[in-house]
């Protein structure tokens, strides 16, 4: 979870330096959805993101110095910065591809998890979507299909519209979407490490014993909903310390940061457990210079080729016959 | 050689790959084959392979969409769209997810599927079943794009496809199941990408036709040869990639060049081919290039209205007519 914001900290910064180019929607405040969720899925399992992917594939285990490295266009990024911030990839993690386009990620998902169904090597996928997806027609295309054939697939929709998304859906809960397609849906508190992570593993169960998809619809809060051009939240900087002294909270989010931010939460849940003040600073200390050198490397990756532009829009000829 | 019908060829193709690879199955809406006279036998092939063969719910978008995801994982899809006009239902799915996954993800993704769908003008089906989608395709980076014109271009082509480890675009004609032709025995017989065939061979004006327009185009010629009139009809097979050298050879020689499509004049398949001539054949030309195609139109129901736009024989003989003037 630290990496996670100390990572988009960084990338808020550099937002503000205008040394990201295009948009790079931050996931801070939703960090307790995605490490519990995504702790569940093994190295071989299928991860589908979109555009709001940091903490999605940190969370798989991806570098963070390879995932700045694409967000800055390097030609040392997982997708030789042909991707960018929306399509940060990696197919060896189980991430074939990144798509930014809403409700195109859920059907890739099912295939996937039709595949590893039909080729019965164990695998699942899970499928991170946002509130929007239940708008486009796909998601239910997608969600009837998953449903029928009984595929092993996990559908999270982080919903972090809170107050500020007009309603642009009849339907008063994302979960009663799904009810035609008789699979399971649960509502959870995204900022609630305890309860996504025991959600998130019956669903992953279900779908590992063959039972077909579910879906968890985890609340979140809006404190960064931002896109290129929308409202990006003036960069600051968590202090840890906060979890045990409220004076350290930010001062332009003082009240998310107490009450709403689930990794403050979960630092003073695991306080209460017997892990010491000095343990989270260390941790802290330890990710900061993880970043810092992450940064480093990104900033220091050099660009790639002009002409390399015209290469690999098919597998090489060798491969083909 | 032995004679085989088209729709005896494509069930044969089909088999012949179900058993040889368990990574392929076949997505086929209710309507594969359904409006050909071939319906049966494929229900037939249905009936074999229930688990390799997928009826999906109609949700063109879906199951391209699952179709794709699983062409990411390890398997070897066959869609049907079906009518191609359906593919439209489809186009994210296409153009921004399939075509380009392995460009976006730097080598890292392979996207192995096959898209079939039933192009053109089958008689009746009227402005929202007649569409040649092929130069949408076409103008899109990433997919290879076939169309067999004849049952043994057809089974050639269909195995390098098979083994393509990128999205193919099989275009197909309802047409052409109705029709046979000779057919190698050779087991394994291809026909590589990017390799086109003279279909007929001639000194006086190179015709280039695609998929149902060929027969279209010989049946002219042969009419042509009357007058004396020598038309060479050259077939690229592929447009992606397309076998350039065929077409500028030929040009070479005759002087004069003819496209004949059955999709609407602009950006068309015509449109390109002409540019790329004009562009590198130029100093061939000794008259400007022609294109008969469907006008900027939909193509109406009534038989009176939907012939007055179809490229016909007559409309292409006139074509080379003024062109050898």
């Amino acid at each position: 979870m630290l990496l996670i914001r100390r990572f988009e900290e960084a990338a808020s910064r550099l937002l503000d330096e205008k040394k990201i180019v295009g948009g790079h929607p931050l996931y801070i405040g939703q960090e307790a959805t995605a490490v519990p969720a995504i702790s569940q899925l093994g190295v071989d399992d299928y991860l589908f993101s979109a555009h709001r992917n940091v903490g999605h594939l940190l969370s798989k285990g991806f570098a963070p110095g390879k995932v700045m490295a694409e967000v800055l266009g390097r030609s040392t990024g997982y997708n030789g910065g042909r991707g960018g911030s929306y399509h940060v990839s990696s197919a060896m993690l189980g991430v074939p591809t990144t798509s930014a386009i809403v409700g195109a990620n859920i059907g890739l998902a099912g295939g996937a998890a039709y595949a590893a169904k039909s080729l019965g090597n164990g695998r699942i996928a899970m499928c991170m979507i946002g509130d929007s997806v239940p708008e486009e027609g796909s998601f239910y295309e997608s969600v009837n299909i998953a449903s029928l054939l009984v595929l092993p697939v996990v559908y999270i929709c982080e919903n972090n519209s809170g107050s500020i998304k007009t309603p642009t859906l009849v339907a008063s809960e994302i979960i009663d979407t799904v009810k035609p397609f008789k699979i399971p849906a649960v509502a959870v508190d995204g900022s609630s490490i305890g309860e996504v992570y025991r959600e998130a593993k019956l669903a992953v169960e279900r779908a590992r014993r063959g039972d077909g998809p579910s879906l968890i619809e985890a609340r979140t809060t809006v404190l960064t909903k931002g896109e290129t051009g929308g409202y990006r939240p003036p960069s600051f900087e968590t202090d840890v310390r906060a979890a045990w002294d409220d004076s350290l909270a930010p001062a332009a989010f003082r009240d998310w940061s107490l009450h709403q931010d689930g990794l403050v939460r979960f630092i003073r849940e695991v306080l209460g457990s017997g892990v010491s003040k000095d343990e989270i600073i260390n941790i802290d200390r330890q990710v900061q210079h993880e970043m810092q050198d992450a940064l480093q490397f990104a900033m220091d990756s050099p660009w790639p080729k002009p002409e390399s532009s015209l290469e690999g829009l098919y597998p090489s000829s060798a491969s083909q016959r | 050689m032995r004679e085989s019908s088209y729709s005896d060829a494509l069930i044969q193709c089909f088999e012949r790959v179900l058993l040889k690879d368990d990574r392929v199955f076949i997505l086929g809406g209710s309507l594969f084959f359904g409006v050909t006279p071939t319906a049966e036998l494929f229900r037939k092939l249905v009936d074999k392979y229930p688990k390799r063969i997928l009826r999906p719910p109609t949700s063109e978008f879906g199951f391209c969409a699952l179709a794709v995801g699983a062409a990411m994982s390890g398997m070897r899809p066959i869609v049907d769209i079906g009518t191609a006009s359906f593919v439209f239902n489809a186009w994210p799915v296409v153009i921004n997810e399939a075509s380009n996954a392995h460009y976006l993800n730097n080598g890292q993704t392979k996207v192995p599927i096959i898209f079939h769908m039933m192009h053109g003008i089958r008689g009746g089906a009227g402005v929202q079943h007649s569409h040649s989608p092929q130069s949408m395709l076409w103008n899109t980076p990433g997919l290879e794009i076939m169309l067999p014109s004849s049952p043994a271009d057809l089974i050639g082509l269909f195995q390098t496809a098979l083994n393509r480890e990128n999205p193919v675009v099989f275009i197909d004609h309802a047409k052409l199941f109705g029709t046979s032709g000779q057919v190698p025995d050779e087991v394994g017989y291809s026909i590589p990408f990017g390799k086109g065939e003279i279909k007929r061979e001639g000194r006086d004006v190179t015709m280039v036709a695609t998929s149902l327009m060929v027969q279209t185009a010989i049946r002219a010629a042969t009419k042509l040869s009357a007058e004396g009139i020598e038309v060479e009809v050259v077939d690229p097979r592929t447009i992606v990639p397309l076998d350039k050298e065929i077409i500028l050879n030929s040009v070479a020689k005759t002087g004069r060049l003819i496209v004949a499509d059955e999709g609407q004049r602009s950006c068309g398949i015509a449109s390109e081919i002409s540019a790329i001539v004009a562009e590198e054949g130029f100093k061939s030309l000794k008259s400007g290039i022609k294109r008969v195609t469907i006008p900027d139109i939909p193509v109406a129901f009534s038989k009176p209205l939907e012939e007055y736009v179809s490229p016909s024989e007559d409309r292409i003989i006139a074509a080379v007519r003024s062109a050898v003037k």
